[in-house]
């Protein structure tokens, strides 16, 4: 069953809902929501941590003492044996609606329905009764009838299940009791958050790093499995609908639910807004707040004056997203433009050794052996007085830490357009007063691209000194981890004085 | 973060319909086989000895055969239903090497349990001279060698091998017993016999190592499979023991003859039971022919194509062709049989006159007949259960026919020769009856029953 693990039983401040991350999984947004806790030390935190299943985990963070309890919920476990004959058939009739509706990218007033039938039932309704049935069975096979009639139906039944599964398992569980809820992604945290905002009638808050919806969509696309072998050649009207479709509509209608429920959401940059938008998050709830950076930290790294070669910094792991490849090929470019460029690349090398080998052998084709330096993992602050401008070759990135912190050390940048690279290097089109370029954007995989912006900045020092300034103020002003955190004290201010909402009152139903 | 990453992962799809295919492929062989073979190595025995043995020494003679059959099947019983499913999974898992090991494994379980009862019996209960006494024994170890043997074989599907040997081996019994009787009365009889199952037994087992030449390792590789498996053991064990309670029951009433110390049976009930069981013959090749043939084909169309990625309509449409096929089987079993049941009992004092029986054993027989008819549609139904691996019935099931069948033969004894065997008929009714319903009750929910209730990759 749901392992509840409460520390305690008093109301938190604020209950942080976060899937498969922080505490048991180290990574970037595990890091961040330490910090932020951390950084919000006159509020208490419960954590709710949503894990694929009940196998026991170890934290890899010491909590907080602002942690005052934890609760975690298995969103897949194994079922408890089916009695053959199995009573309490009629609630499949009643949450056959709203689950198809909500499948089919619903939104909160079919999760809203989902809460009441399962209010109706009453305590006794468990996982079993809502998967294992012969009624649930025969509604499984008419949302299969709805959604996909053509494809397989073993991956239906099993998609559905682990569709239903975590969704079951959240409904279920005993929520802690908090005055805000904090979902960090929609998807199954979001479902939490929403039903948390429906039965207490406590505001809820949504801060998506990356965008689920999006990352589902891409995992899902990769998923052979879910791949119909129907003969697509018959269809005449292009794809058909398949099992790809029913996933990405059930995290849809999760995803509608959160956004719906929630009274702002916030995310890093513009970029994601969009996304957020498309899957019907209302204009009005929607905030950037940004990572912020130790910018008093960084700032005070001298420069070094003393004379020295022009150097370029690729500051990340030699990994195939950060597209090594195209900084060295850039790097033989860029010896062409600016003689005697000291071309670095900041970061560990053993993640794929594989692909450090491919780049190694790069540099030593194109003859960089005296240009181009492996550093390995350092230590940024003593590195970046000597470094004049950074590269960033990434395919993919959300909100890239390295161009801020080098721009709170006034260095300019050169980097891909991805993720909130363009609204760091040219501000966001809100930005008042306009800053100016901290550097310049290039298109993805254009090595060309790469050495000409980065020789612009090495061979003009007063385009340097000025981008370099511009960047250093963006920074300061806007990703200041002093004024994130005075956005988040503020959300949190806001929302903890308001008052308690009529429970199940919800606009628009 | 952690997405659905995790369900893709866990969503492998679990086979072990192969390795049901093996287990109850031959199932109707398997559980038929030897009660047949009983009846007819009787029958072939007692031809075989008149005029060589006096009555009271044949009687002697068939009384420890049947003795042997009887309580090898029982104590075999739950054995060979696990090591059934335990040989199909390890064939399945393509672990063939393992067979010989099994084989050693179970063997050496098998008589580990039967040798303390049997020399018990044989020394404290039966008083024989010691040949005969160490003769007997023999047998009835053999006896239940050759039933463990046996599902190797049908695993292989080796049926000429298995048909050979039991050929070969009546013969054997046949002349050694025609030849030694006379010189040595009846430990002769006796010692001809235990030497044609002896000459069985090594045929198969040499059939069986000739088929997997492997050394053998991890003899007791089966015993983990018995608390998988429990409900097959006791399955089996019920089975067996519900085939044989009434005439244990018959034996101990107070019609039964005390041949010898410690040696009671019931020669009038056995004998028109063993008579009235020959009549499923054709039922049972028509079992088999519509099984191998027809509903096989359906059943594995069934799951196939829903691990083949099949729409919901198609299950259905499979479905319900498994239905029509199963109902058109048990359709023309239920009239050929019918047929068949309805001549035996118009014909029974005929028969029985034939046999030089006594006109009360007409009844018997009557009964014995519709007792069979219905036993073999329990057996097939029973099978059809197992197919679809619902177990727990199936259990259910084997525990009614046995409790049905002790209870009723026990209740119609006072009421007197005209009543005898009716006990028989009325339990195989009974447990055919509730059986039919529980399978047809679980078959016509098959997509729920295979997707959920029975679905052990949910549990």
């Amino acid at each position: 069953m749901v392992e509840n693990r409460n520390t305690t039983e008093s109301e938190a401040d604020v209950c942080l809902i976060v899937e498969g991350a922080y505490p048991f999984v180290a990574g970037g947004v595990s890091s961040w929501m330490h910090d932020l806790i951390q950084a919000q030390s006159h509020v208490t935190f419960h954590l709710l941590v949503l894990s694929a299943d009940d196998s026991p985990k170890t934290s890899r963070f010491t909590l907080p003492s602002n942690v005052i309890g934890m609760t975690e919920i298995a969103l897949q476990q194994a079922s408890d044996r089916v009695p053959i004959v199995s009573g309490r058939q009629n609630i499949a009739k009643d949450i056959e609606e709203p689950m198809t509706r909500l499948f089919e990218r619903g939104g909160l007033t079919d999760f809203r329905q989902l809460l009441d039938v399962l209010e109706k039932h009453g305590p006794n309704v468990s996982r079993s009764s809502l998967l294992n049935t012969e009624a649930v069975f025969a509604m499984v096979e008419r949302m299969y009838e709805r959604s996909t009639p053509g494809s397989s139906f073993i991956n239906y039944f099993w998609s559905w299940r682990a569709l239903a599964g975590g969704l079951f398992s959240v409904l279920l569980a005993k929520l802690p009791r908090a005055r805000i809820y904090h979902a960090i992604s929609t998807g199954y945290a979001g479902i939490a958050m929403a039903r948390a905002v429906l039965t207490t009638g406590r505001p809820g808050l949504l801060t998506e790093h990356g965008i689920y919806t999006n990352e589902r969509r891409v995992e899902i696309a990769m998923a052979d499995w879910l791949s119909d072998q129907m003969p697509s050649s018959l269809d005449i009207e292009g794809r058909r609908r398949d099992l790809r479709d029913v996933w990405i509509d059930a995290f849809t209608g999760y995803a509608r639910t959160c956004y719906e429920a929630c009274s702002r959401i916030t995310t890093l940059y513009t970029g994601n807004q969009v996304l957020q938008s498309r899957d019907g998050a209302p204009a009005e709830k929607l905030q950037i707040i940004p990572n912020g950076v130790n910018y008093d930290g960084f700032s005070k790294v001298p420069r070094d004056p003393s004379p020295r070669r022009p150097t370029v910094a690729l500051i990340g792991r030699v990994v195939p997203i950060k597209d090594v490849k195209t900084f060295i090929r850039a790097a033989a470019l860029l010896r062409d433009m600016v003689p005697d460029v000291r071309v670095l690349l900041l970061g560990p090398t053993d993640e794929d050794p594989e692909y450090f080998h491919e780049c190694r052998q790069m540099v030593a084709h194109l003859g960089l052996e005296n240009t181009f330096e492996f550093s390995g993992r350092v230590r940024l602050q003593d590195y970046l007085g000597n470094v004049d401008v950074i590269a960033l070759t990434s395919i993919s990135e959300a909100q890239p830490l390295v161009l801020l912190e080098a721009g709170a050390a006034s260095v300019p940048s050169v980097a891909t357009d991805v993720g909130s690279c363009r609204e760091i290097l040219h501000g966001r089109t809100d930005e008042a007063p306009a800053l100016g370029p901290g550097g310049f954007v290039t298109p993805l995989s254009n090595p060309l691209a790469t050495a000409k912006g980065l020789a612009d900045l090495l061979l003009d020092e007063n385009l340097r000194k000025q981008y370099g300034e511009a960047i250093r103020a963006r920074t300061e002003k806007y990703y200041n981890k002093r004024v994130v955190d005075g956005l988040y004290r503020d959300l949190y201010h806001d929302h903890l004085e308001m008052p308690e909402r009529a429970s199940l009152a919800v606009e628009g139903v | 973060m952690a997405g659905i990453g995790f369900a893709l992962r866990t969503l492998v799809e679990r086979d072990d319909l192969s390795a049901r295919l093996q287990g109850y492929g031959h199932a109707a062989i398997v559980a038929a086989g030897p009660w047949l073979f009983t009846v007819v190595a009787l029958a072939a025995f007692e031809a075989a000895t008149k005029g060589i043995l006096d009555r009271e020494a044949l009687s002697r003679v068939t009384a420890i055969l049947i003795y042997n059959f009887s309580f090898s099947l029982v104590f075999s019983g739950p054995i060979v239903m696990v090591l059934t499913r335990h040989l199909a999974d390890l064939l399945y898992a393509r672990q063939a090497e393992e067979v010989p090991g099994v084989l050693i494994g179970a063997l050496v379980l098998l008589w580990g349990i039967q040798a303390p009862f049997g020399i018990a019996f044989v020394t404290l209960v039966l008083d024989l001279s010691a040949a005969e006494s160490l003769l007997a024994l023999l047998g009835f170890l053999v006896t239940g060698g050759i039933w463990l043997a046996c599902v190797f074989l049908s695993a292989l599907k080796n049926y000429r091998s298995i048909s050979l040997a039991f050929a070969l081996g009546m013969l054997v019994a046949f002349a050694a017993g025609t030849y030694l009787s006379p010189l040595y009365g009846e430990a002769g009889a006796l010692a001809g016999l235990t030497l044609g199952l002896a000459v069985i037994f090594y045929c198969l087992l040499g059939c069986i190592l000739a088929e997997y030449p492997y050394g053998i390792r991890n003899p007791f590789g089966l015993l983990p499979s018995f608390r998988k498996y429990w409900d097959l053991a006791c399955v089996g064990l019920f089975y067996n023991a519900a085939i044989w309670v009434d005439k244990w029951i018959m034996w101990l009433s107070p019609d039964g003859q005390s041949v010898a110390p410690g040696l009671i049976t019931n020669p009038s009930y056995d004998s028109s039971m063993f008579l009235a069981y020959l009549t499923i013959v054709p039922a049972l090749i028509l079992f088999l022919v519509s099984i191998e043939t027809r509903f096989f084909e359906q059943y594995v169309a069934f799951y196939r194509d829903i691990q083949n990625h099949a729409t919901l309509q198609k299950i259905r449409q499979n479905h319900k062709l498994i239905m029509s096929v199963l109902g058109e089987g048990v359709r023309n079993i239920a009239i050929v049989q019918g047929i068949i049941c309805y001549m035996a009992i118009l014909v029974a004092p005929g028969l029985i006159g034939l046999a030089k029986g006594g006109i009360e054993l007409v009844s018997m027989f009557r009964f014995g007949v519709l007792g069979a008819f219905f036993h073999t549609l329990l057996l097939f139904a029973m099978i059809v259960i197992a197919y679809f691996d619902l177990r727990r019935i199936l259990l259910c099931v084997t525990c009614l026919f046995f409790a049905s069948n002790a209870i009723l033969t026990l209740a119609f004894i006072p009421f007197g020769a005209p009543w005898t065997g009716y006990g028989y008929f009325l339990a195989s009714l009974l447990s055919f009856a509730v059986a039919c319903l529980a399978g047809i009750w679980c078959i016509t929910r098959l997509p729920y029953m295979t997707f959920i209730a029975n679905n052990r990759g949910l549990h």
